[in-house]
């Protein structure tokens, strides 16, 4: 079915129909994800918590496109995730994907300029409009300073920084981050928080997985995972 | 939180749907560079291919007179006149004619008989497809050049 049909039955940004991952173990079958449904809206902070091996990287990794469920639909912004070509696969998560990870995932050789870059690298944007983009993210994190230092030049909140800049500068709609604060102090991983808090007061739709109760508080929503499954939704209010 | 709206991502949509295409695909630049290498040995090959074509039927016969005279002029029209003749052409100052002719339709030997009815001496000095010919009048030109 293509995007234009399913314009009146989609209701939200992100919809999860039903979606399921197994992983065969030698003779057995481990169910990673049970059958998860749950909706996520435009401009939403969602947390996933659960304890390890819960689920929450695997549901994330789905999310994102990069790991095909056993079963059910993702939709994202009408599009049928799985159901596009891998080509078409890897031009969604291009053009509505950001993602951070606990461990950074810089590249050592390339400047923080460098690094912010390396997504733009197969959009087709212009070198100088790739550059003025990079700055401009780089500054919205707080780095515009250190463009030119090397990720080992930086300290662990610094290269977190990076990261969002880099998940960040084709503008997706959607960012993911998994355990972003996971490696870092607890004054360190307030000052990310506060820039993911102001990116999503921005439009940004953030969805991250966490292990820091502390975190859940900056969300509007949280999502626990245990086993598999969804256990539960409960929304934060924090008026 | 915003309701889910359509339209605001109608752009990125048309992207991953390939609606809207970034630059130029790998497929189209190499349709593309494939269409100039065709239409290059085109232009190159083609009009040599159509010359070999109109000229592949036809021979010249160079003549001079015995007697080292001029040609007479109303021989040359009514020569050029002659069955599967195409053409008459004076060379080296007028003392040698170029008969362009074609093979199938007639012969030195025919034009040996012509000359004779006209009462005229002429000697076949070399007979030769007409494309060869051509040929050497071009790497003639280009030494001159030189």
């Amino acid at each position: 079915m293509q995007a234009t049909d399913r314009q009146n039955e989609v209701q939200h940004l992100i919809e999860v129909h039903g979606v399921g991952k197994d992983y065969q173990m030698g003779d057995s079958v481990v169910s990673a994800i049970k059958t998860m449904d749950f909706f996520i809206d435009d401009g939403e902070f969602i947390t996933i918590v659960g304890q390890s091996g819960s689920g929450k990287s695997t549901l994330l990794s789905i999310l994102g496109g990069l790991n095909h469920p056993s079963r059910g639909r993702v939709l994202v912004d009408s599009l049928d995730v799985y159901g596009l070509g891998s080509e078409q696969r890897a031009d969604f998560r291009s053009e509505y994907i950001g993602i951070i990870f606990q461990s950074f995932q810089l590249i050592p050789y390339l400047t923080v300029l460098e690094n912010v870059k390396l997504p733009m690298a197969i959009t087709g944007i212009k070198a100088g409009e790739q550059d003025e983009m990079a700055r401009a993210v780089l500054d919205k994190v707080g780095l515009a300073d250190k463009v030119a230092r090397l990720p080992d030049q930086l300290s662990g909140g610094e290269q977190e920084r990076v990261a969002i800049a880099r998940a960040i500068v084709n503008r997706p709609p959607i960012l993911l981050a998994d355990e972003p604060t996971g490696n870092l102090d607890s004054d360190t991983a307030t000052e990310v928080m506060r820039i993911l808090q102001q990116l999503n007061a921005e439009g940004l739709t953030i969805i991250m997985v966490t292990h820091n109760a502390e975190s859940c508080k900056y969300a509007r929503r949280t999502i626990q995972v245990k086993d598999g499954s969804c256990l539960s939704h409960f929304t934060v209010d924090h008026r | 939180m915003m309701n889910y709206d359509y339209d605001k991502y109608r752009d990125k949509r048309a992207k991953v749907l390939g609606v809207k295409k970034r630059g130029l695909g790998f497929g189209a630049l190499a349709g593309l560079v494939s269409m100039v290498i065709v239409l290059g040995l085109g232009v190159a090959v083609i009009p040599k291919s159509i010359a070999f074509f109109q000229a592949r039927h036809l021979d010249d016969a160079i003549y001079k007179l015995q007697a080292k005279t001029a040609w007479p002029g109303e021989v040359l029209d009514d020569l050029a006149g002659q069955a599967g003749v195409r053409s008459v052409t004076a060379a080296d100052n007028g003392s040698r004619i170029v008969v362009t002719f074609n093979r199938s339709k007639t012969d030195v030997h025919k034009f040996s008989i012509f000359f004779s009815e006209h009462g005229l001496q002429a000697v076949l000095l070399n007979k030769m497809s007409h494309g060869q010919r051509l040929k050497m009048l071009e790497k003639e030109a280009h030494f001159e050049a030189l």
